[in-house]
């Protein structure tokens, strides 16, 4: 388990454009992340914002599919194979106006394991792109990877669908961030190695849940434990539930809401569903945006308004999150 | 997640301390639903005795939150009233000056010679100061002049056999009413219709207190004849109308006594009059140099009567008469 902090050797540049950077992951594949990260990116876009979408699912990049651009020459693996040695190289123009991409990592084999020095020069050059907002693609799983790219996001979505696998794989990459961002916190440096035996699971020191962390790190030393609360009250994940087909399904997200709270003592933000709707197949096979190819459809207006929403209520503030 | 050790019954179903009803219901649902046996929501994250367990308290607090007698006994006892007055003077100071039952600027003029905030805490014998007995953790009913800790609304004091025999003799109406009103009282407490009429000299002496006026407070406020158990109560009743029969000087510890032997609690006393709980004291106490100009005075004393039926222009005569010797040049 690598276990430095990924973040600590990127300086954000003093004359930086980016705003805020949206991540959106969901653990499960197929739950509709690149869909929801192209229509965000679309939105914001039609905003008058200047916007990169990056495709950073390494292993399975199709967002450019859903923006219904042609694979871009160059990608994140040039990048990463230091054939471009700058990200803004990559930067590839999509059919909506203030709109950019970044490719994801197309071919090179292994370059799903990127390397920490790789993974840093890429954060680092995120927040030198000439853009107001950047939105994440993430990959599904819970790779240590994918955590870093969430955890630096400054609104982190998860995204799920109202069935049993696809929350359980939410949760799962709800854990694996939450510790992970608390195995990286450097004010909880004294107690890392309860955080490590929590992430275990199976550790003999006996903590299972979250609140056994709480109370273990309690014993451990009180100060270090209100570090611990203040920690977690600062993860923020916005949960959003797609392809939902009934009032059930709705609220479902508030109870993985308030599950959420009473597990892991954090404050989930159910900021809207998504309805299910044949639309985004058709779409999709036309390799078309959804947000272009169905103006009027009730999804398009969905997406506006979390946009809205996002950005009146977190947009102004870098770092709201973490 | 509970950071705090001990979760109050508001952390359980995630809802403010100050949640309308309303919220709490919402609250109650959705946490059920959240927790429910098939719920999806849970999936692969809790274990069924985790749930069961939850399931559990949910319920315990719902019971307690939904019913706004019990909530407040709860609050009384765990809640923010007593969080603050043993925590810190000062605090308890600000939660009496902001509380909403204070009665607001426009209407009463800033007190005179309130130096410094301590100052606002008059009586020796205010709940804030009392000492928490065991048991009833702070219960903010306390009062150190009473022979015995008087039955509370909302407090299980008094004895259960005074209860079910007349509690079956009130109408169901009737209860209804008494539960919502201020000064409720149990149904138990509560004569029976046919006993009315044989109500104490007061409601001779003072015309308002008829058993037929109309006046809401009137209804909720059959204290007169409050018994602690059905015999002791005449007794008790008897005696006190009659001291009220013969009192001229009407003095504010007398008025505390009567209060005080119809189990009205300050705060009650001050939510259905919508005087601050601070004027009311100090009319107690005939402080008088904390209470205000004559004219608002004599609206206090006057809501301070209505409130415990008591003939409010001769109340009022006998108190002004003091008030103006103490402070002569407030006319």
């Amino acid at each position: 388990m690598e276990s430095q902090d990924p973040f600590q050797s990127i300086n954000r540049p003093t004359n930086c454009r980016v705003k805020q950077i949206w991540a959106i992951g969901g653990g499960k594949g197929g739950v509709g992340k690149s869909l929801i990260s192209s229509s965000l990116a679309i939105s914001l876009a039609r905003q008058g914002n200047r916007v990169v979408a990056i495709d950073l699912d390494l292993g399975g990049a199709n967002l450019h599919t859903t923006l219904g651009v042609d694979l871009p020459k160059y990608g994140l693996s040039d990048f990463f194979t230091s054939r471009t040695t700058r990200l803004d190289q990559c930067v590839t123009p999509t059919h909506v106006p203030h709109l950019m991409m970044i490719s994801g990592a197309q071919d090179s084999v292994g370059v799903a394991n990127v390397h920490n020095d790789m993974k840093g020069k890429l954060l680092q050059g995120l927040l030198e792109l000439d853009a107001d907002y950047l939105v994440l693609d993430l990959g599904a799983g819970t790779g240590l990877n994918t955590m870093d790219f969430f955890l630096f996001g400054d609104v982190g979505l998860v995204t799920m669908l109202p069935e049993p696998t696809s929350i359980e794989n939410a949760y799962r990459f709800v854990k694996a961030a939450y510790y992970r961002r608390l195995r990286i916190a450097s004010p909880l440096r004294e107690v890392w190695h309860l955080i490590d035996a929590a992430m275990d699971g199976k550790n003999d020191v006996g903590i299972k849940n979250p609140s056994d962390l709480f109370r273990e790190v309690n014993r451990h030393s009180p100060e270090a434990g209100m570090r611990l609360k203040e920690e977690i009250e600062r993860f923020r994940p916005k949960l959003i539930v797609n392809q939902a087909r009934t009032q059930t399904d709705v609220d479902i997200g508030f109870s993985v809401k308030t599950v959420c709270k009473k597990y892991f003592g954090v404050d989930m933000d159910y900021i809207g569903y998504l309805d299910y709707d044949s639309a985004v197949w058709q779409a999709v096979r036309r390799k078309r945006p959804l947000m272009l190819e169905f103006p009027n459809s009730r999804l398009v207006s969905s997406f506006d308004r979390i946009t809205q929403y996002l950005v009146k209520r977190h947009g102004h503030h870098r770092n709201d999150l973490y | 997640m509970d950071f705090t050790g001990t979760s109050s019954l508001y952390d359980i179903l995630e809802v403010a301390p100050d949640a309308t009803p309303q919220d709490i219901r919402a609250a109650y649902l959705r946490a059920k639903n959240a927790y429910r046996a098939d719920s999806v929501a849970l999936y692969s994250l809790m274990s069924s005795e985790e749930t069961h367990e939850l399931l559990a308290r949910i319920e315990y607090a719902y019971q307690i939150l939904s019913s706004p007698e019990r909530r407040r006994e709860y609050d009384r006892n765990f809640g923010r009233i007593d969080e603050t007055s043993h925590v810190d003077r000062n605090a308890a100071v600000r939660a009496i000056v902001n509380s909403d039952k204070v009665v607001s600027i426009d209407r009463v003029p800033p007190m005179d010679s309130s130096g410094t905030m301590d100052d606002l805490l008059v009586a020796p014998s205010t709940d804030f100061t009392a000492p928490p007995t065991p048991g009833t953790r702070g219960s903010a009913a306390v009062f150190e002049s009473s022979e015995a800790p008087l039955p509370m609304f909302g407090q299980s004091a008094p004895p259960p056999p005074a209860r079910a025999p007349s509690a079956n003799s009130a109408p169901p109406a009737d209860r209804g009413w008494i539960e919502i009103s201020p000064f409720g009282q149990s149904p138990s407490s509560r004569p029976a219709p046919p006993t009315r009429p044989a109500a104490p000299p007061a409601d001779a002496f003072a015309p308002p207190v008829q058993p037929s006026s109309t006046s809401p407070i009137a209804h909720s406020l059959p204290n007169a004849e409050r018994p602690r158990t059905p015999s002791a109560a005449v007794n008790a009743s008897d005696e006190i109308a009659i001291e009220i029969a013969h009192e001229t000087d009407w003095t504010g510890k007398f008025l505390r006594k009567v209060r005080e032997s119809r189990s009205v609690s300050i705060e009650e006393l001050s939510e259905f009059t919508k005087i601050s709980k601070t004027y009311l004291l100090a009319v107690e106490e005939e402080n008088f140099a904390k209470l205000p100009a004559t004219v608002y005075l004599r609206g206090f004393v006057t809501q301070y009567c209505k409130a415990l039926k008591l003939p409010a222009d001769k109340v009022l005569a006998a108190y002004l008469v003091r008030f103006h010797q103490a402070r002569p040049e407030k006319k």
